[in-house]
Order: C-alpha cells, then sequence, then structure tokens
C-alpha cells in the first residue's frame, strides 16, 4: 500500500485488539517532479523569484485516496465511509447492520475517534474485525490512515468495508478515503436545518440516513423541510429513514447496501 | 481577528487572529459581541475545562493550543481533542514547500499564492491564523500569505446556463431551481510561491 506512503507524521495510533501498533515509519516519499525548466537548476539564492505550484492542497491525500481507491476495487470491495456530527447515531446503526448481515456477508470495520478505542471494542463485541485509528489532534481520517488500516485488517475479496469518520460534520468533508460512497447520519433530534447549516458535508455524501425515526413522536423535527434542505444542497443526494433501535427502515438500508455491493461485484463505477 | 472588547474573554495579542464563532453561544459561559461572530468552531466538549456550551454547538470549535496568558485555559489532555480543518490544509500545504523545494531549488518561501474557493468551506482567517502557527520555524517561517478568492460557479440544469453561486444551497438566480451542478469554486490551490 505504501507505494505513495511518506509517512512520517507518527502522531496517530492504530488500535487491533488490545494492542497499539506504533505509527513511525521510514520516509519513501514519491514527488511529483513537475520542474520548471527555468528555474530547475542553479538557482541564486541570494534573489526571490517566482515557481509555479498549480497544486491541490489535497494531491497528497488524493493519491492515498486513489490508491485505497484501486485496492478496493481490485478487490470488488463495498467501502462506505459514514459521517455525522458526534451523537447521531453511527454506531448504533453499524452494530445493528453487523448483526442483520455477518452471517450473509464479509464485514470490516474501521473506526476513527479522537481519542479511546471504545467504538472499536463495541464493534469487536459483534464479531466481526474492526480497528480504532485515534486521529489525537486530527479532526478527520485522511486516506494515508486508511490504508495503513488496511495492511492490517486484510478485509477480504467482496466484502464490506465500513470507515466510521470521526463525528464532525466539517473536516471528513474535504478527504476523500477512497470510498465508494459518503453515507452521511443525521438524527431526528438534531435540528432539520442541519443540511444547509453544514453544506459541505451534504453535498459530499451520496446518502443521507435519517435516523432515530422513533424519536419523531416527540420532536417538532420537520422531516420533509430537513429533506428538502438536503436536496437543495445536493440534489443527487438519496434518502432513507430508519430507526438503528426499533429496527423501523433497516430492510431498506439492508437492501441498498446489497445493491452497492452487487454493483461493486460486476464492476461498475 | 483581533482582540474582542466587550467579551468576557480575552487572549493576548498573538492568539487574536483566527478566532471567533460562528454564532453567538446562549446559555454558555463564553459571550463575544456579535462583530465577532464569523469564524471559529468547537469540535467537542471540553472536560476539566470551565467553558461549557449546549450539545448542538458542538460540531465545529477548535483550539490550537494552551493559550499562555489568556483567561481561558484547559488542561493539557484536551489539546489532543482540539484541532482545526485549516490546519491540517496548513499542514498540507506546508508538506508541498518542503517537497517542492527539493525539487525547485529553494531554501526559503517569502509569499505563497493560493486559490481558494468561496465554496470549499475554507474559513480565509482561520487559514491565515493556521498558517502562521504551522509554518513557524519552517522554511516558510514569516511567509506571505496571499488567498485569491474564486467565486463559485454551478451549471443550472433547466436554465443549461452558468450561474454565479454564493453557498451550495443557493437556487439558481434566475429559475429558482436547485437542480445545479457545481463546477468552479470548491477548489483549495496552491497557484505560485515567491522563494528564495
Amino acid at each position: 500500500m505504501c507505494g505513495v506512503c511518506g509517512c512520517g507524521e507518527g502522531h496517530s495510533h492504530l488500535h487491533d485488539d488490545d494492542h497499539e501498533h506504533s505509527h513511525d515509519h521510514h520516509d519513501h516519499d514519491h514527488h511529483d517532479h513537475e520542474h520548471n525548466a527555468a528555474h530547475s537548476h542553479a538557482p541564486d539564492l541570494s534573489q526571490a523569484r517566482m515557481v509555479q505550484i498549480e497544486q491541490d492542497i489535497l494531491a497528497k491525500n488524493n493519491r492515498y485516496a486513489a490508491e485505497n481507491r484501486r485496492y478496493f476495487g481490485e478487490r470488488s470491495m463495498l467501502v462506505l465511509n459514514l459521517v455525522s456530527s458526534p451523537g447521531s447515531g453511527k454506531t448504533t446503526l453499524l452494530i445493528e447492520t453487523i448483526a442483520l448481515l455477518k452471517d450473509d456477508l464479509d464485514i470490516t470495520v474501521i473506526e476513527g475517534d479522537q481519542q479511546t478505542a471504545r467504538d472499536a471494542d463495541r464493534i469487536r463485541a459483534t464479531g466481526v474485525p474492526a480497528l480504532q485509528i485515534n486521529t489525537g489532534k486530527g479532526c478527520h481520517l485522511d486516506a494515508h490512515k486508511v490504508g495503513h488500516a488496511l495492511e492490517i485488517l486484510q478485509p477480504k475479496n467482496h466484502s464490506l468495508l465500513f470507515i466510521e469518520n470521526v463525528g464532525n460534520l466539517v473536516c471528513p468533508s474535504a478527504f476523500d478515503l477512497g470510498e465508494a460512497h459518503k453515507v452521511v447520519i443525521l438524527s431526528v433530534t438534531e435540528g432539520e436545518d442541519k443540511p444547509i447549516k453544514y453544506p459541505d458535508m451534504f453535498h459530499a455524501a451520496d446518502l443521507m440516513i435519517l435516523n432515530k425515526t422513533d424519536l419523531l413522536p416527540h420532536l417538532d423535527f420537520d422531516s420533509e423541510q430537513c429533506i428538502q434542505y438536503a436536496k437543495q444542497v445536493n440534489p443527487r443526494i438519496k434518502i432513507l429513514s430508519l430507526s438503528a433501535k426499533t429496527g423501523e427502515g433497516m430492510d431498506n438500508w439492508l437492501r441498498w447496501l446489497k445493491a452497492e455491493l452487487e454493483l461493486q461485484r460486476i464492476g461498475y463505477a | 481577528m483581533t482582540n474582542l472588547p466587550g467579551a468576557d474573554l480575552h487572549l493576548p495579542e498573538e492568539y487574536m487572529v483566527g478566532i471567533a464563532c460562528m454564532t453567538n453561544l446562549p446559555e454558555a459561559d463564553l459571550h463575544w459581541p456579535e462583530e465577532y461572530m464569523a469564524g471559529i468552531v468547537c469540535m467537542t466538549n471540553l472536560p476539566g475545562v470551565d467553558l461549557h456550551w449546549p450539545e448542538e454547538y458542538m460540531a465545529g470549535i477548535v483550539c490550537m493550543t494552551n493559550l499562555p496568558g489568556a483567561d481561558l485555559h484547559w488542561p493539557e489532555g484536551c489539546m489532543a481533542g482540539i484541532a482545526m480543518h485549516e490546519m491540517s490544509l496548513c499542514e498540507s500545504i506546508l508538506q508541498v514547500l518542503e517537497q517542492q523545494a527539493e525539487v525547485q531549488q529553494y531554501r526559503k518561501v517569502k509569499t505563497v499564492w493560493l486559490e481558494i474557493g468561496v465554496l470549499s468551506g475554507v474559513e480565509t482567517d482561520a487559514l491565515r491564523f493556521s498558517f502562521d502557527v504551522v509554518v513557524q520555524g519552517s522554511l516558510a517561517d514569516h511567509a506571505r500569505l496571499e488567498i485569491i478568492e474564486i467565486p463559485g460557479q454551478a451549471w443550472c440544469m433547466p436554465c443549461s446556463r452558468n450561474v454565479v453561486v454564493q453557498q451550495l444551497y443557493d437556487l439558481c438566480p434566475y429559475c429558482g431551481s436547485h437542480q445545479l451542478q457545481v463546477n468552479s469554486g470548491d477548489q483549495m490551490r496552491i497557484k505560485e510561491l515567491e522563494v528564495e
């Protein structure tokens, strides 16, 4: 996986079971050799000059993401990047989903949190492999960390990989991990205007899951308005409503997952 | 961006750039005047900190480090949990500057020109603040940051034309449709450098 790896950043930690792997690697970064002919050698170091860069700020992450995507494609895996604000019920949704699917499918999970391995522990209790990435001061997972998680997890061909991103509706939107889809989870206990308050995330997602629908009778949450806001930010977004707790709507989510997995198996991109 | 007169929170001059808040925080201990409301953001509650705010404000805030001399302190352990989107972008920028230094043979970066689209979700004041912090002690220490703002543009499907948009949730200014495909204004690019 390290074809483009330049890991010198030893600040995140991977937790596989109860062990902690330190994350310091030798540096073998491959540079883009975009030589500017006029300036590429024997510069006069005392004189200021201009150099053209024309490079995306996230170019490095995007290279790792492309590498991850190639890896997933070779294995016909379905990989979903689950994003939401803290407390939307992502982990509970995952646990319930795994419980319903694990007899039929190979599932692995990458958990991203700033601190603790609690979520990965909860996932492992369901019997599927899970790896915790603590991002430390980072507010999102990046494609590089995910690439290293794959080395440890070794997911199977035709498997389903859930990447539960750090609970944050802002930062993860910009970081491609190589996933097939970003799935944004919004619980009805949050405001219906979240899609326009945090438009970047809803713009980046392909599917929105409206979770905790069992609580709707107790709330003033306007589902139709929420869906309209989401469509306003992203006309292509699809929406599923469900309650991970009661199971209402879970069948549609499972059918969506199986259909998407089937698309990966036929090499549909 | 500046000191916060009238606010309960005071920070030393060097931290004044880049801190702000998206909205007032009713029920929070921390208040500042309306004019400072554009820009910062907090990720999570801060255990052990005197500063608390309600759950719905939890998505977004941020501070980079302890603030010596400021009234606001939190325990060292909390420092890891406080972060900033713009901070990580600046780390990515610095990586490119360092990598290009070998390729393009320079030792010092004096000015960095960025193209930042208005739809990129980047808060430019926070970006400037983070940049100054991130490049300290690097080849770009004290470099000037020039931000070229790229307007938002989207293709309106019903109108079959490009229209200007300020926000991702904007409707077409001509037909009112939300069937818009953004085709410019979401970029974050390093355009060029002045180096020596």
